[in-house]
């Protein structure tokens, strides 16, 4: 996909997370959020330090116009862009790295595009449970809250990985 | 992209990461109260854990300054506790720990030899500090070895893993009298030879030095007992197990017998006669 494209679907997604933050009312051991997908999805062409602008403009964004608290979403999603470039080193590989190669769950293969989201989320889901609980939580419940609220995330991320990346 | 070009470019995007993590977390803490207290808990913690590495840190590096005041402090407190003893003989209290006749002077060990058979040992305290040739070089845990050439700052001693040293050691307090000198082959092994054959010896006695050489005061403990063997058929010869560890040393005493100049002088006079 053209970055024109990855960059539509960004803002929609964006839009679409906002919407859900607002008026989706979940229980409160889940958390949808597809933001770390985004950032993962987002192309190689887009260097770390202007990963971590987007990603910080965009979780800033997103918290001010939904009713979070304000840099949640921007402290957990700045170590996922942070990360990005080592995970896809790591899962998808080095070389595909060097020659930018566009993410597709067709040519890398389904399993790997999962096992780059995946620690992402976790990574993601941890800082914003633990952020979020801010100690007054058992261990039990941020745990259950983080396996949920990762597990679901990682389904609705399929289906973005399918526009983004097929 | 060259290796230079690829760590500088690491370097801006962790340099920006922190920064904004920073600009994240400052928002966090602002905007609720919970997070706040929760982000202040946090840093009093990392900062305790860094203080508390910091306070680590310091302290092994500043471990040898330690080291001396708290040897110059013990010899101090030792000089106060010799003291103290005279002041009990002279009201008539009996003490058998009692050194009298001796003045001590703290030294550090500058070079020692450890595995040969006439090992030497040599401290950075001479003839300006007052030492002089017999002088006895002791510790807490027993007798390091006797001065045998002094410099102006320097001092060069016999160690007592030397096979010509020889100790007088007591065998309890009031027990039995004999030279003890090293074996030979351990670091922390020697043998108190010429004891008569009529003696017996409970395995465990402490040894301590018996005071009747000029060399050493009485009552530093030694060692422990071992076996007692007899030798050619006409004396017992008695396995010390040493409390010094002459691996470890490096903090010793210097001992100098008072007056030791009028009891020279007696014995050439009575050699003479």
């Amino acid at each position: 996909m053209r970055d024109r494209g990855y960059f539509l679907v960004f803002v929609i997604a964006v839009f679409l997370q906002i919407l859900a933050n607002n008026f989706l009312h979940l229980p409160s051991y889940l958390i949808i959020c597809i933001l770390p997908t985004l950032i993962c999805l987002a192309p190689l062409r887009i260097r770390t330090p202007f990963l971590l602008i987007i990603a910080f403009i965009t979780a800033f964004a997103t918290d001010f116009l939904s009713s979070g608290i304000l840099g949640l979403t921007a402290v957990s999603l700045l170590p996922v862009a942070f990360c990005r470039d080592f995970f896809y080193k790591l899962f998808i590989g080095k070389e595909s790295f060097v020659r930018q190669d566009e993410l597709s769950s067709k040519k890398h293969g389904f399993f790997r595009v999962s096992a780059l989201l995946i620690p992402s989320l976790l990574i993601y889901f941890l800082i914003f449970v633990l952020a979020d609980a801010a100690g007054t939580q058992p261990l039990l419940f941020n745990g259950l809250r983080l396996l949920c609220s990762t597990v679901s995330s990682f389904l609705l991320s399929i289906l973005l990985v399918k526009v983004i990346a097929p | 992209m060259a290796r230079g070009q690829r760590n500088y470019a690491i370097l801006v995007s962790a340099a920006l990461f922190i920064g904004l993590e920073i600009a994240a977390f400052g928002m966090l803490s602002s905007s609720s109260v919970l997070q706040n207290v929760w982000i202040n808990r946090l840093s009093h913690r990392t900062m305790a854990a860094l203080w508390g590495w910091e306070e680590s840190v310091n302290s092994y590096f500043s471990l040898r300054k330690k080291i001396e005041v708290v040897t110059r402090e013990n010899e101090e407190l030792s000089s106060a506790v010799r003291a103290l003893q005279k002041e009990l003989l002279r009201a008539g209290i009996d003490n058998p720990e009692l050194s009298e006749g001796f003045t001590y002077t703290p030294a550090t060990i500058v070079k020692m030899s450890r595995n040969n058979r006439l090992n030497y040992v040599i401290l950075d305290k001479g003839s300006e500090d007052g030492v002089e040739p017999g002088d006895g070089i002791i510790t807490s845990r027993g007798v390091v070895g006797i001065v045998d050439a002094v410099d102006d700052h320097l001092s060069y001693g016999q160690s007592s893993m030397n096979l010509y040293s020889k100790v007088s050691a007591r065998i309890g307090h009031s027990g039995m009298v004999g030279p003890l000198s090293w074996d030979g082959r351990s670091s922390n092994k020697a043998k108190i030879t010429d004891l008569p054959l009529h003696i017996s010896v409970e395995k465990g006695d402490t040894v301590y030095t018996s005071g009747l050489s000029a060399i050493f005061p009485a009552g530093i403990p030694l060692g422990t007992t071992g076996e007692l063997s007899i030798v050619n058929g006409a004396t017992n010869e008695l396995e010390v197990s040493l409390f010094q560890d002459y691996t470890a040393v490096r903090y010793v005493t210097l001992a100098k017998k008072e007056r030791k100049e009028e009891i020279s002088s007696l014995e050439e006079l009575a050699n003479t006669d």
